[in-house]
């Protein structure tokens, strides 16, 4: 795709780049001092280096509380889904999950099918279920370019790290074996999840991403809250504008 | 912004935009479905205010105290990997995105919607230096073809019909497109496909950052903005200097705020934290990211008491979805980047031109449903009056106006006065008078009766019949009730607390 | 007043008392009737179907909402027709009326089409000025609709006027 010397990984290129950014970040760190007590100045207080006393952070205290049982979150999540155009489907254990995605892809003649690389969707079994299709696992070989495998697909299958009723969304984080691809550029989607992984409230999710910190942050957490969608020809609504335009979630137990 | 605006007034690009029928009716279609959409989600959800209240704390907090948080979440971002870059004016920005394109020898950018990139003007600069810059968002992508630029904060292509759409997409396709809605965004689909599989640089806005951890978050609905953080080798985010809160249990404030009152959704089809480049054994995600934090005029805000909530603002459109004014005739007659009640604030606000812009601040009633909508309650009719004082403060007040203020200042400040104009004007009155109406539109009755006629000055007025009530009242004075007073006092004392609404600021 | 009186006397201690002597003795109309001297029901008759426009600085700025509507629910023979988008400015605005009469034409057209949907014989506000602007279009426009306020109809119904 890119030609020689847009290649960033040449041995001359990458000691220039390394010698470009490091030209960059000593810029950015003298500019940072008078950035901030520009603003300082303007704020008329003297710069702060000490954390504040945060008087109000997150949600109000009633919502904190807030939270339905089991089967209200499995109905509710059902319901929020549907509502914005995804389809719902439960399975009582994985190999229930495998046959309905199995007949899903033969009655959509998918031929290429991406999967992360995780013992749960190994243990579907798409690989013999589905004969017609080639299954792709996630990064489980270096020689072949992911993302334009990715977007060629007619199938990803995930499966949610999280999964929140209040607003019907699917948490899934990236990693090496898990990538952002999957979840993004196949036409369908499947995502699976564990009934004990859905939850109420956004903040199931979020207050454990303070509580870990910076070091345990994956470079990608997405929120997917349905199919790709837009409104913006005449207020029209249009399903599967960049992302999956078809979004099974398959809560399983 | 000068060659934006034109040399037109938005009392002409109203007009303009007044007498076009179809933007008219297309605006009012969208802003009533996303303004029902918000009352219908702000609704369900319930304790609407109690959350409005909640975020206005948490954005007053983080900007009282910007210098701290800006600072730990650079910290945190760089030890995520992320350059980080700062930018006084929008020039700055433009030179840093411009090196860092020029750089990676690239070809194409590929963006997902950034209102900072709007206000830069940067498609243009990338454009001169042979760099493709290409909006991904179906909306921006219709207005980039077009030549325009958005006309709503959240629907930027409000303005168009499908047939307009359709011409310009087929002209990229080389064939004739059918304007059908799904016909037209599935072109878009499969040629932006392309465009995010070769392009050098993915650029995104950013709606917050999050200082403790150095991430920023994008919230949408296509898809794009995740495109452009996933596929491109390069990231570069465009991020206003106010976009911090403190951290993702503040974020689900905002994540409860914003989708609710931009569309009315629960949330976003899409919100990404995205947390530094992609880690080295990740086989998807940019190898090197930047984030260019951006001053470009905010920072005239800070210490400013009159204006400084303006950098609450978390863009979710509900004002200009709520405001009277903008429903009639949509954002192009505010000849800015941002528009509606909004705009009609921030964009003098940001260039510290009040005299330049003034004629936006007097295109409001003043009636509060900007503030009533705003999710952080912004008092943004208030901060219209403020504008337009600093105005006349600054000497650049309109010499008929400012007359004209006099003379009925004289005249109310004079009972006297008062009583001899009255007398004057019954007399008067008799030549433009029929059946106690006037409707001529002569002199300065032309713009009130092209729309309306004007009641006459009555026979009796209650200057006339002040004296005998006056003497009626007085002849019959009972003693108030202790209960009324006492809840006359608590009346009084609820206004302290800014009990009716808004009027505490 | 009631806001803006105290803001603008700020420097000016004298007159700043003053001001706020003023302000706290002044009260909207139907807070008065109803949170002051707790009447609801001044024994009015008016046999009409109305229908109610709440201007802006009365429910955003002062806080009035449910008054006028336990007052009016209490007058004999009142029918009352909700006007569809009430909330909306009538497009009054003061100056904003002359200095930007095109739009300000355009909302009070607006409010107008809204009025002759419910199809009501008066139209019912609080404030002085939203009355003079959407009387001053309806009768532009011929039609025939009353424009009262508040106070004239429970008068009127009451035997006062």
């Amino acid at each position: 795709m890119a030609d020689i010397n847009r290649q960033t990984g040449a041995a001359g290129g990458e000691s220039e780049r390394a010698a470009w950014l490091a030209e960059m970040e000593r810029a950015s760190r003298a500019k940072q001092e008078t950035f901030m007590n520009g603003i300082a100045a303007r704020l008329r207080h003297p710069r702060m280096t000490s954390k504040p006393a945060q008087p109000v952070r997150g949600a109000p205290d009633f919502w904190r509380t807030f939270d339905w049982t089991p089967e209200e979150r499995v109905e509710r999540f059902e319901a929020n889904w549907r509502s914005v155009g995804g389809h719902t489907a439960r399975a009582k254990d994985l190999a229930e999950a495998g046959r309905f995605i199995a007949e899903r892809a033969q009655e959509l003649s998918a031929r290429i099918i991406v999967r992360q690389d995780q013992a749960e969707l190994a243990s579907l079994g798409l690989e013999s279920s589905v004969p017609d299709a080639e299954v792709s696992v996630w990064n489980a070989d270096e020689d072949v370019a992911w993302k334009a495998r990715a977007a060629e697909a007619d199938i990803g299958v995930v499966i949610a790290d999280q999964a929140l009723a209040y607003t019907g969304t699917v948490v899934v984080r990236s990693a090496p074996n898990k990538g952002r691809s999957v979840s993004l550029l196949p036409t369908v989607l499947f995502i699976l999840i564990p009934a004990e992984r859905l939850g109420t409230r956004l903040g199931e999710a979020l207050i454990p991403m303070d509580e870990g910190g910076r070091d345990a942050l994956p470079a990608g957490v997405h929120f997917i809250t349905g199919p790709s969608r837009s409104s913006d020809i005449e207020n029209d609504l249009t399903i599967g504008v960049h992302g999956p335009g078809v979004v099974y979630a398959v809560i399983i137990g | 912004m000068s060659a934006q605006k034109g040399r037109a007034t938005v009392k002409e690009r109203a007009e303009l935009a007044l007498n076009d029928e179809f933007l008219v009716k297309a605006v009012k279609f969208t802003t009533e479905r996303l303004r029902n959409g918000k009352k219908n989600a702000s609704a369900e959800h319930g304790n609407w205010d109690e959350w409005r209240e909640r975020g206005r704390q948490i954005r007053l907090h983080t900007i009282a105290h910007l210098d701290y948080y800006l600072n730990l979440f650079v910290e945190n971002a760089r030890a995520n990997g992320v350059h980080v870059h700062f930018a006084d004016k929008g020039e700055d920005a433009v030179a840093i995105a411009m090196d860092i394109a020029q750089r990676k020898a690239a070809k194409t950018v590929v963006k997902s919607k950034s209102m900072v990139s709007e206000e830069l003007h940067l498609n243009h600069a990338l454009e001169q230096i042979g760099v493709e810059a290409i909006e991904t968002d179906l909306g921006e992508y219709i207005i980039q073809l077009a030549g325009e630029m958005p006309s709503h904060i959240v629907i930027p292509a409000i303005h168009k019909n499908r047939y307009q759409i359709a011409d310009l997409l087929s002209e990229v396709a080389g064939e004739k497109l059918e304007a059908d809605t799904t016909v037209l965004a599935g072109f878009v689909r499969k040629k932006l496909r392309e465009k995010f599989l070769e392009a050098d640089i993915g650029m995104t806005g950013c709606n917050f950052a999050i200082a403790e951890t150095g991430s920023m978050v994008l919230f949408e609905n296509e898809g794009n903005a995740r495109m452009v953080t996933t596929v491109p080798k390069t990231q570069i985010t465009l991020m206003g200097m106010e976009r911090i809160i403190p951290s993702f249990e503040d974020l689900e404030v905002m994540a409860t705020l914003l989708p609710r009152s931009a569309t009315g959704q629960k949330l976003t089809m899409y919100m990404s934290a995205i947390t530094g480049p992609k880690r080295t054994a990740d086989a998807d995600g940019p190898e090197e990211m930047h984030i260019i934090i951006v001053d470009n005029g905010r920072s005239l805000q800070l210490g400013d008491p009159e204006f400084q909530e303006l950098l609450n603002c978390i863009r979710c459109g509900a004002c200009l979805n709520a405001c009277p004014v903008y429903r009639h005739i949509g954002g192009h007659a505010y000849g800015s980047t941002y528009s509606g009640p909004i705009g009609a604030v921030l964009t003098p606000a940001l260039n510290k031109n009040v005299a330049e812009w003034d004629d936006i601040a007097n295109a409001s009633s003043l009636c509060g449903a900007c503030y009533e909508a705003c999710p952080v309650k912004i008092p943004l009719h208030e901060m219209l009056i403020y504008l337009r004082r600093r105005k006349v403060e600054t000497g650049n007040g309109k010499a008929v106006e400012t007359a004209g203020m006099k003379g009925f200042a004289a005249l109310t400040g004079s009972s006297a006065a008062m009583k001899a104009a009255l007398a004057i004007g019954k007399i008067g009155q008799r030549l433009v008078v029929r059946g106690g109406e006037i409707r001529t539109k002569l002199g300065p009755l032309k713009g009130w009766n092209s729309y309306r006629v004007t009641p006459s000055l009555p026979r009796r007025s209650f200057r006339d019949r002040w004296e005998k009530l006056n003497r009626e009242v007085d002849a019959d004075r009972p003693q108030m009730a202790p209960d009324m007073k006492r809840r006359m006092e608590q009346i009084v004392k609820e206004r302290g607390k800014g009990g009716g609404g808004h009027g505490g600021h | 007043m009631i806001h803006h009186y105290p803001k603008l006397f700020e420097s000016d201690p004298v007159q700043l008392a003053r001001a706020e002597r003023l302000r706290d003795k002044s009260y909207e109309f139907t807070q008065f009737l109803v949170n002051v001297l707790g009447v609801t029901d001044v024994g009015a008759s008016f046999p009409h179907k109305v229908t109610y426009h709440p201007s802006c600085h009365g429910t955003r700025l002062l806080g009035v909402k449910n008054e006028p509507m336990a007052l009016m629910s209490n007058v004999r023979g009142l029918e009352f027709v909700p006007l569809p988008f009430a909330e909306d400015c009538c497009g009054f605005g003061g100056t904003f009326a002359v200095k930007m009469a095109d739009i300000s034409g355009a909302m009070v057209s607006e409010k107008v089409d809204h009025v002759k949907e419910t199809e009501a014989e008066v139209l019912v506000g609080l404030d002085m000025a939203c009355l003079m602007n959407i009387a001053g279009n309806l009768r532009y426009r011929g039609e025939q609709v009353r424009v009262m306020h508040l106070a004239e109809v429970l008068a009127e119904g009451a035997g006062l006027a």
